[in-house]
């Protein structure tokens, strides 16, 4: 006997059927109206509208029929299947992240309501097939709710949190107090903490001799450092006689040199074992102000490779509106906390180097950071006791 | 020539590696209890965690600067969680797959030495780095062995048993969705500390959650199985859903999209 549609249990129909309404109510919305990312009010709003969503699904939950087709696979494939195609877009289609201007849904997707709808639909299947698994709290269900509460949190914390995220570059000067910070060319934003860089300091690996045999591209990388043995590569035996990391040339030779321009500079004895003939020669890096020096031969060529960063720091001087004065530091994968921003090392003036008198930090303001954590651990746990229970059958 | 401690680390390593890879084979193939296998994995695991901390020691420093120091700890890495998966999971091939991993990457160190000097950028100077990066190698690994025992009963048909087949396939991808899960919220977690925010929308983490999604509706499209039709499409999904791993994971050169990405350090 073949089931009439909408009667209830809902099945695949329902459910793709329902996908393809939220799409289309989307698509409208976003016809009409401003994107869901700029509408989404800020605190307290966004906690309001928390209320409303959890209130609607809890009704949802009530319902026989609708809590038992939103628990069950007809309802999640639809809605992920939505989502994920959604999310393809923003993968193939490059994005822009100015949704004020020029409003397009294919370049603007994050910030769409067609997106946010997508993702409430989510929400509602995984939060309710979560308190279905209440009723029966085996080791299973417990990392089935885990997850999938977590997943709701991270939807939810993601959409409504949004609106509370702010996001800044702030540029240092040495010696200069800065106390505003850009949200984008046009927008300033003034702090209540200003920073005064005071040392920028920028450490590089050691540098990397790049040896090679000509025509046959066989070559090899070697770090030079006093301590090291000499290199052998094919017959040739290389000496280094002296490392001048920062130099500047001196008529035939290199001297100490540290300031900007300066190349780094390696005095090399090169003896060719074949020939028992050996030559001394100078490599160079290179600068904006001298060219680097390589060696050619026809049977070997030794060069320099650019120095690369080992790491950077921003030494600056905090001070803050209630009195504080003091110095920090600022540096990748170690970012500073001021007054509930959070500080990130960004980048700095490259073409200067070591020398850079100016540092770029990232200013991060998410309030939502918390409830987001919340839910990614949530995830992790549930995930992690899934996988010590072994095979799901 | 062996002139280094890494060169000679690396050798003895693929010795050590390479024996408890043989016995495990044996056992594997012999249907032997994997007692044997299991004993020599950990001391493989033991040996290079000793080569780790003489390095850390000598150099004073933890030994994550260079790519070729981050391929002596994934050849930990990849045997140990190999051998936790496999001891959970039971999959009779796992334990030897996680050895030859573990022999690959040492074997990789020993041909090009210059690795040890290819430096890491700062970024890429963190306790995240490794970690995110195994559980995606081991997670895509399960993922795609899923892939190849669908691949192998659509052309094969060797018995018209898809159901037990496709048992053996969903474990590997729980156990692959489990570690790409992981791997994916690492990477959020260590996006926060080095670059500001836990999610972007950079192309590789777009496509990083794309697989995860697709993944995540096989498993639930699986809970409502139930006749023979829908054991072959599942198949084929699989394979399908491999195919967009090998996007995510390679393909984002030819994505116009992913010409920008953060993930790319040239």
């Amino acid at each position: 006997m073949k089931r009439k549609i909408w009667i209830f249990p809902w099945k695949y129909p329902e459910g793709f059927l329902i996908g393809i309404a939220i799409l289309i109510c989307g698509l409208i919305l976003d016809y009409f109206f401003l994107p869901a990312a700029l509408l989404i009010p800020s605190f307290p709003g966004n906690l309001i509208l928390l209320s409303i969503i959890v209130l609607i699904a809890s009704l949802l939950f009530t319902s026989k029929g609708i809590n038992s087709f939103l628990s069950s696979g007809y309802a999640a494939v639809p809605s992920i299947v939505l989502f994920t195609l959604l999310v393809l877009i923003i993968g193939i289609i490059p994005q822009n992240y100015d949704p004020d201007n020029n409003f397009n849904l294919l370049r603007n997707m994050t910030s769409s309501w067609t997106f946010y709808l997508s993702g409430l639909f989510m929400f509602f299947v995984v939060f309710t097939s979560s308190l279905n698994k209440f009723k029966n709290l085996n080791i299973r269900n417990l990392s089935f709710i885990l997850t999938h509460i977590g997943i709701s949190i991270v939807l939810l914390a993601g959409g409504l949190g949004q609106s509370e995220y702010k996001d800044l570059q702030m540029n240092l000067f040495m010696n200069k107090p800065v106390w505003y910070a850009a949200e984008n060319s046009q927008n300033t934003e003034e702090l209540d903490f200003a920073l005064e860089l005071n040392e920028f300091i920028l450490e590089y690996h050691n540098p990397v001799l790049k040896v090679s045999y000509p025509g046959k591209d066989i070559s090899r990388m070697y770090e030079l450092d006093k301590a090291k043995k000499n290199i052998h590569f094919r017959n040739f035996e290389i000496v280094l006689d002296q490392l001048i990391p920062e130099a500047i040339r001196s008529e035939k030779n290199y001297r100490e040199y540290k300031h900007p321009g300066y190349v780094t500079a390696a005095a090399l004895n090169v003896k060719d074992n074949s020939s028992g003939k050996d030559t001394n020669i100078w490599i160079t890096s290179g600068s904006r102000m001298q060219q680097p020096e390589i060696y050619v031969s026809d049977k070997i060529r030794i060069k320099l490779l650019p120095r690369s960063p080992k790491h950077f720091i921003t030494k600056a001087r905090l001070y803050t509106k209630s009195g504080v004065n003091k110095e920090v530091q600022i540096q990748v994968n170690k970012p500073l906390s001021v007054q509930g921003w959070k500080l990130y090392q960004q980048s700095y003036n490259q073409k200067m180097g070591k020398y850079s008198n100016t540092s770029v930090l990232r200013l991060v303001k998410n309030p939502w950071l918390p409830v987001m954590y919340v839910g990614f651990f949530m995830i992790l746990s549930g995930v992690a006791v899934l996988f010590f229970i072994g095979k799901p059958y | 020539m062996i002139n280094n401690i890494h060169e000679i680390a690396a050798l003895t390593g693929i010795i050590v590696y390479g024996i408890s890879f043989i016995i495990s084979i044996y056992e594997n193939k012999s249907r032997r209890s994997f007692t044997l296998s299991t004993i020599f994995a950990g001391i493989s695991i033991l040996f290079m965690v000793s080569i780790l901390i003489y390095l850390w020691i000598t150099y004073k420093r933890p030994p994550m600067r260079s790519i070729g120091e981050t391929r002596l700890w994934y050849a930990f890495f990849m045997p140990s969680i190999g051998l936790l998966t496999f001891r959970l999971w039971k999959y009779r091939w796992f334990l030897s797959y996680s050895l030859l991993m573990g022999i690959v990457f040492l074997f990789i160190n020993l041909i090009k030495p210059e690795l040890f000097v290819k430096h890491l950028p700062p970024a890429l100077q963190s306790p995240w780095f490794v970690p995110h990066v195994i559980v995606y190698i081991l997670g895509y690994s399960l993922l795609g062995a899923s892939a190849i025992i669908s691949v192998y009963q659509i052309i094969s048909r060797k018995t018209r048993d898809y159901k037990t087949i496709l048992l053996s396939a969903d474990s590997m991808v729980y156990s692959g969705f489990i570690l790409i899960t992981f791997g994916l919220l690492f990477g959020a977690l260590w996006a926060k500390v080095a670059w500001g925010n836990y999610w972007s929308w950079d192309p590789k983490e777009t496509w990083a959650l794309i697989t995860w999604l697709v993944y995540s509706i096989y498993i639930h499209y699986r809970l409502k199985q139930k006749k023979t039709l829908d054991h072959r499409v599942s198949m084929l999904f699989l394979i399908f859903a491999f195919l967009i791993v090998l996007l995510a994971w390679m393909g984002m050169k030819f994505i116009p999209a992913a010409q920008n990405s953060i993930h790319t350090y040239g």
